[in-house]
Parts: structure tokens; sequence; C-alpha cells
């Protein structure tokens, strides 16, 4: 027990502790629980209209996704994963002409990848970069990538020869999130 | 029984219960006089904080209309 | 007389423990104040951020592991002589035990401290959890065993006391401060279990480079048969003050003998098959043992909330005796002006807010909001960090004399102290939800990412990191105050016969009151370890059955 019975200034100073040290505390608990009510169940539908349109902006291709929609020669994102393992990260990708009578004329080039990490890698770098079928026009590419970096934007163009001349359209993909699946090998 | 008092030591004066010799102690409350209605107050608030928490869960995982976890 | 005068032997062996804990809570405090500032941005100038996981793992294990279990050894031998009346029964075999733990601790600590000596090959920055693939030295491993193994024998010591009691006392009950000791040491004995099976089993060979390859989740499973029995390990003892020793300084007695043994069984029963809580986004384990351990979970809030009764109740007893009236009024009756009593009632009013975040953590399907982020690190400073440390540190100002023979210093201090944690706390784990539920990852050094931003739900991100780098400073400054306190009642506290009034009474309902079957421990200790059994058997089986040290086994989606 302690001897000295609690004087004036012990009373004091209890008081101002009680006030700094439980008072202080309280009140930032009870804001906290104030501004999430307020905010999940009073400003909810604002916050999910301003997310939509967030949505829309960046939302980039992804597999099954139509390129060149609007041209003559549509081609489709038939493969689009990153593809792990213990040894590195590849990047896989494979695009298939949509029209088979128009595909003999038609070659697909995929000029560059950008990365997550702002690199580029250039598309005649890929060693295994492989035509898998000619009608329709089908090819398939892989990438080594930098450990634990994405691909984001791709730079593809397509070729469309004519009878007298040859149409060369490029286009701008930005990338949807890329699966990324283990491979046990 | 062992009585933590026989064992203390503190120099208990025999006959005295500990609540006679502390000078804080304006009475002894016994267990028969004792109503705990402050606990029960302070249980029924923290109860109802759980209940008003439980609720606004309803909110936050069904009535966003959003999905709480993303693949 | 108070009790070094009676029981010399014991004292010493409770202070010597103390030692080594407040050094470890000094170490790792201090580590706690360089991350707060580190990974906020605040200061980086202390260690670079390769540094801060050698920082992290130093301030979990001192902590959570060192600090914890020498301070519970210390309590522990201090209420085992006193509630049985008897000397440790052999002091060579009580100091093997303490310097077993401590030479554990100091190859711990040497191997976790070699991560900040350049070009060290002993490093341990495998954090508190210790996952495979992340390597530490075989001194850290070992260094834990033989801390694990100090503490079992630390058990078998107030066992062995409590044998020799029975036999002089056959129709006896077992006193209450002791039966809190046993039935929180038969708990540890369940749980510690599955630790030794990964340490000395899995992980000890493969930091030998004896085997080479580890399958990942067989040793994150067994961690999590070890890991939430733990903190229960660091929670009864919290318990056991307020159960047996708050009340008293509250003025009033507990209020139930029996709500309290019942409590430590539930414990007892519960705290071990539970675990899979923490593994909730691990795959490779069916759903069906997760939701298992979500009801054992949820049916562990029961013994707190009978500890909210029965803690809460006693000091309401204790506020009317005081003089205390009305349905809230009594509470500004109670010795808001003594650090012991401050502290131990923070500590829980900490514990009950704690309760709240500990919901959602147990509930699997809200759980994956936070899994992983700073949430859980905020939860676990209120349980662990205040419900446990504060109440060890309050505790302290009312024993460290019992133990010593001196008055405390600097009761003003001492009084700052527990108000100042509990500010600092509110602070930095308030923050640390928040940041938690906008994506705040944990464990991380630098949590800035490009072309990204975290998206609070209210406030700014600013706000909360000042707000965490306050509060850890707020925290550091009371333990601070708390170190200083106890060196200087320690070295120089004025010698007394009776240095603080160390008497508890009788409680309210007696042991009178209580049924027999409650003392039972080997039907309590075979009911844990059938549904332990239950939990673990068959996951644990297909896990082996696996392979054991074959990493390519597929983790298999349920």
């Amino acid at each position: 027990m302690y001897e000295e019975k609690s004087d004036n200034s012990t009373k004091k100073l209890v008081k101002i502790l009680v006030i700094v040290g439980i008072g202080i505390p309280v009140l930032v608990e009870l804001m906290t629980l104030f501004n999430l009510i307020n905010v999940q169940i009073f400003e909810d539908e604002k916050d999910v209209n301003s997310n939509d349109t967030n949505v829309t902006e960046v939302r980039g291709f992804g597999e099954g996704d139509t390129l060149f929609a609007n041209q003559e020669s549509a081609v489709l994102i038939d493969q689009l994963r990153v593809k792990v393992s213990a040894q590195e990260w590849r990047f896989a990708l494979g695009i298939t002409s949509m029209d088979s009578t128009s595909q003999e004329k038609l070659q697909i080039r995929v000029d560059s990848l950008r990365l997550q990490s702002k690199k580029i890698l250039l598309g005649i770098d890929s060693s295994s970069w492989e035509v898998r079928q000619t009608v329709p026009a089908q090819i398939y590419g892989e990438w080594a990538l930098p450990n634990g970096d994405i691909p984001t934007k791709l730079f593809v163009s397509i070729e469309q020869q004519e009878a007298d001349s040859t149409t060369r359209v490029s286009q701008e993909i930005p990338l949807h999130k890329i699966p990324v699946r283990y491979n046990q090998e | 029984m062992p009585d933590e008092a026989s064992k203390s030591t503190n120099s208990n004066e025999s006959g005295k219960s500990w609540e006679e010799q502390d000078p804080d102690i304006v009475r002894e409350v016994t267990i028969d006089e004792y109503k705990p209605y402050g606990t029960l107050t302070l249980t029924l608030i923290y109860f109802a904080i759980v209940a008003l928490m439980w609720v606004f869960m309803y909110f936050v995982e069904f009535a966003g209309n959003a999905p709480s976890i993303i693949e | 007389m108070t009790f070094i005068h009676k029981y010399p032997k014991a004292a010493k062996v409770a202070k010597a423990n103390f030692i080594v804990a407040f050094i470890a809570l000094a170490i790792g405090g201090f580590f706690g104040f360089v991350q707060a500032l580190h990974r906020t941005n605040v200061f980086r100038g202390f260690f670079n951020s390769g540094e801060y996981y050698t920082l992290l793992t130093g301030h979990g294990v001192l902590l959570a592991l060192i600090f914890t279990t020498f301070f519970i050894a210390g309590l522990f031998v201090w209420g085992v002589t006193r509630s049985l009346d008897r000397e440790p029964e052999n002091l060579a075999y009580t100091w093997s035990w303490f310097w077993l733990m401590t030479i554990g601790t100091i190859m711990a600590t040497v191997a976790i401290l070699g991560g900040l000596v350049p070009d060290s090959s002993i490093r341990a920055a495998v954090l508190y959890t210790f996952y495979p693939p992340l390597q530490a030295h075989p001194l850290f491993y070992i260094g834990l065993a033989l801390v694990v193994v100090g503490s079992w024998m630390a058990g078998a010591d107030w066992f062995w006391s409590y044998r020799k009691w029975r036999g002089e006392n056959p129709n006896e009950r077992i006193p209450i401060l002791s039966f809190m000791t046993l039935f929180t040491m038969l708990m540890w004995y369940v749980c510690t279990i599955g630790l030794a099976l990964e340490v000395v089993g899995l992980l000890i060979p493969w930091s030998l480079g004896l085997v080479t390859e580890i399958e990942p989740l067989l040793p994150r499973t067994l961690f999590w048969f070890f890991g939430h029995a733990v903190v229960y390990f660091w929670l009864l003892p919290a318990y056991y003050v307020w159960y047996a020793i708050l009340p008293k300084l509250s003025g009033g007695r507990l209020f139930s003998d029996s709500m309290t043994r019942i409590v430590f069984i539930i414990f007892l029963l519960l705290s071990t098959p539970v675990g899979y809580h923490h593994q909730y986004a691990d795959p490779g384990i069916s759903v069906g043992f997760k939701f298992y351990a979500m009801a054992s979970t949820l049916l562990l809030l029961l013994p707190s909330l009978i500890t909210l009764f029965t803690v809460v109740a006693s000091m309401e007893h204790g506020a009317r005796q005081r003089g205390g009236k009305g349905y809230l009024k009594w509470i500004g009756k109670l010795p808001w002006d003594r650090p012991a009593f401050v502290g131990c009632a923070l500590a829980g009013i900490m514990f009950a807010a704690g309760g709240f975040s500990g919901m959602i953590n147990a509930s699997m399907n809200i759980n994956l909001l936070i899994h992983n982020t700073i949430w859980v690190p905020g939860h676990f400073h209120l349980t662990v960090g205040t419900a446990v440390a504060l109440t060890f540190m309050a505790i302290t100002y009312w024993l460290l004399p019992q133990l010593t023979g001196r008055k405390l210093k600097h009761k003003t201090l001492a009084l700052i102290q527990p108000y100042a944690w509990f500010l600092g706390m509110t602070l930095m784990s308030n923050a640390m939800h928040r940041a938690g539920l906008a994506g705040v990852p944990r464990r991380t050094a630098e949590p800035e990412y490009m072309g990204f931003e975290f998206e609070p739900i209210f406030g700014t991100m600013t706000e909360m990191k000042w707000q965490i780098a306050i509060g850890g400073t707020i925290l550091t400054i009371s333990l601070i105050l708390f170190l200083w306190v106890v060196v200087a009642s320690w070295l120089a506290g004025e010698k007394s016969d009776k240095p603080v009034d160390d008497h508890i009474p009788e409680p309210l309902s007696g042991v009178e009151h209580t049924p027999a079957i409650l003392d039972n421990m080997k039907l309590w200790f075979t009911l844990a370890l059938v549904l332990v059994i239950l939990a673990y058997a068959f996951p644990l089986w297909e896990m082996v059955a696996d392979g054991i040290f074959s990493p390519g086994a597929l983790p298999r989606p349920s």
C-alpha cells in the first residue's frame, strides 16, 4: 500500500492523464467509427460511380478480345499468359486471324511490348516466335521476362497485301490483367 | 482449502478482515449484498457495440454491391 | 516481511528471469521504434531497407517469444512458490532450466543480430513465423529449441512442487495461483508438440544442409499448431494477473473462483485446434478443416467474455467497497492514481477493443479483406502488445518491491507510463487497422509502389503514416519511462520490510463452491489431446503422405 494519500497535485495529474491518455483515444476511435459508417452507408453510391468510370478508362485487352475490329482483317488474342516456373517468368502470346479467306495475304507482327517497369522488349528478339498454322493465320510467341515483371502494352501491326499495294496498320494495345500460371516442369 | 490470507506475508491482525485494515475501503461488501449492476451496464454497452458492428458488416459484405475479394 | 524475506531462493530465480525479460524488452522495443519510423518513411536513416527484416525478426522474436516467456517464468515462480508455500524443490534443477533458456536466447539473438553485420554469414531474417523457404542460420533454430526445452523443464519444476505439495495436502483444492499456472503449462505442452516437430524434425536438418528441400505447407501448419496457442500462453498469465491480483488492486475480491477455473480449462481445450484460422489463405488445407477451426475460434470468445464479466465484476466490487455508487459512476472510485492498477485496467480495456478486430480476423470470409495487411499487426499490438505487455509492465510495479524488498521509486513517472502506452497504442493501432483496410501490406520495409496509390476508406495515407509514427514514438517514451522506473527502483529503491501490500484476499465466491471435477487435470488434458487429434490428424497425415521433403508437391485447392 502506498502510504502517502493522493494529495491535490496527484489528483490534478490524474485528471490530466485521464483526459489526455483516455480521452484522446476514445475520441479517435469514435471519429473512426463515425467516418466508417458515414462513408460506407451514406456515400456508397457516389463512390461506386466514380470507381466505374475509372475502370472503363483503364480497362485493357485480354484473352478472347478482338484487335483491329474496324479493319478488314480483324484478329483475335487466343492466348495471353504469364507462365511461371522455378527458373523464369515467360510471357506467352497467341494471335489468330478471324477470317480464313484473307489470311494468305495477312501478316501479323508484334513490334514490341512494354513492361510494367517501363522496359521495352522487341518483338523480333523473340527466339521462339513461330507460325503455328497458316489457315487461319495463327502465330505464337514467348518472351523471357525479368522476374516479377509483367507486360502492360503491346504494339502490334498487321500487313494486308492487296492486289497492288500493302496496307500496314499498327495498334497500341493496353493489356488488362494477365493471368499468371504456374508451370510444373 | 488453503487460505491465501494465512499464506500471505502480511502481518494480519487476527479477527480483522483485509477490508477493515485498508484505510481506502469505506465498507465491506459481502457476496449477498453485492449486485453488480455496473458490470451489467458495461457488458450491455459492449454487446451493443458488437451488435452495431455486426449490422454494419452487412453493408460492408453484402449491400455494397461490390466484390470484397478480387481475384 | 514480503516475498523476498520468506522465499529468498525463489525470489532470486524470479528476478533472474525478469532481468532477461527486460533486456529483451528494451532491445525489441527499440527495434519497434525504428520500424515505426522506417516503414512510414518518416526516418530511414537508422538501417537500410534490407536490414528492416532483421529488425522485424528481432522485434517479433525478442518481444513475443523471449520477453513473454521469461516474464511468465518469473511470474509463475512467484505464484507457485507463494500459493504452495514452498521454495523450488531442487535449485540446481531450477537454475538449469533458467540457464538453458538464457543460452538459447543468446544463440537466437546472435543469429538475428548477425544480419546487421556486413558480410556476416550468420543471419536469421526469417521473421517471427520463420516460414520456409526463408532460411535462418542453424543457431537461430537451435537457440529457439533450447528456449522451448527450458520452458518445458520450468513447467515440470512447477508440477514437481505441486506433487510434493499434494503429498502433504491430499485433500486440499489446488490453490488458484497454482491452478492457473499448471493449466497454462498443460496447454503449453500440447501446443509446443507442433513447434518441436517443425523445428527439430524439419528446420534444423534443413538449415544444417542435411536435407536440401522442404515442403512449405507442412512446417507452416505445424507452426500454426503452436502459433495460436502461443498467444494464449502470453495471454493466460495476463488473465492470471487480472483474476488473482487486479481485484485486490481495485480494492475488492475476485468475484468467482469457479469461473476462473472454467476459463482456464476452456483455453486448455480450445487453444490449439484453431491454428488453421491463420491459414485461411493457404491452399492445400480443405475448407472443412478451416471451418472447424473457425467455429472453435469463435467458441474461444466465450472464455474471454466470461473473463470480461468476472474481472469487471471484481473491479466493481472493489469500487463499491471504496464507496462507489450508481451504474457507471463507481468507475471514478477506482484507484486511477496507482500505476499497477491503471496499467492492468487499461490493458483490459484495450483487450476488449482487440476483441472487435479479432472477431473479424477469425471469420473466414471477412478475414480475406484484411489478410496479410497491416491490419493484422494493428490487431495483435492491442492484444499481445498491450493486453499482455502493459499488464506485465504494470504488475512489475507491484511485484518488483516484493522480489527486491525495495520500494518503488518515481511513482509519478510510473503513473504516467500506462496512460502514455494507452494513448500511443491507440494512435498507432488505429492507423494500422485503417491502413490495412486500404490494403497496405504488413512486413514491408517500403510499402510504396510505382504507379499505384492506396485508397483509404476515409482520411489520407499521409495522416495515417504520421499517426503510426507519432504513436510509435509515444510508445517508445512510455517504454523508456518503464525501464527507468524499474532500474532505479531495483538499484536504489528504499529498503523496507513491507515495501508494498502483498496480501491477496479470498474470492467472494470461494473454492468451496467450485466443483471438484474442475481440478481433474488428467481429464482435461486428455480431452485437449482428443480435440487436437480431431483437428490435425487427418490434414497432417495428408501432408506427410504428400512427401515431407518434396517441395514440388502440388498444393491442392479444395
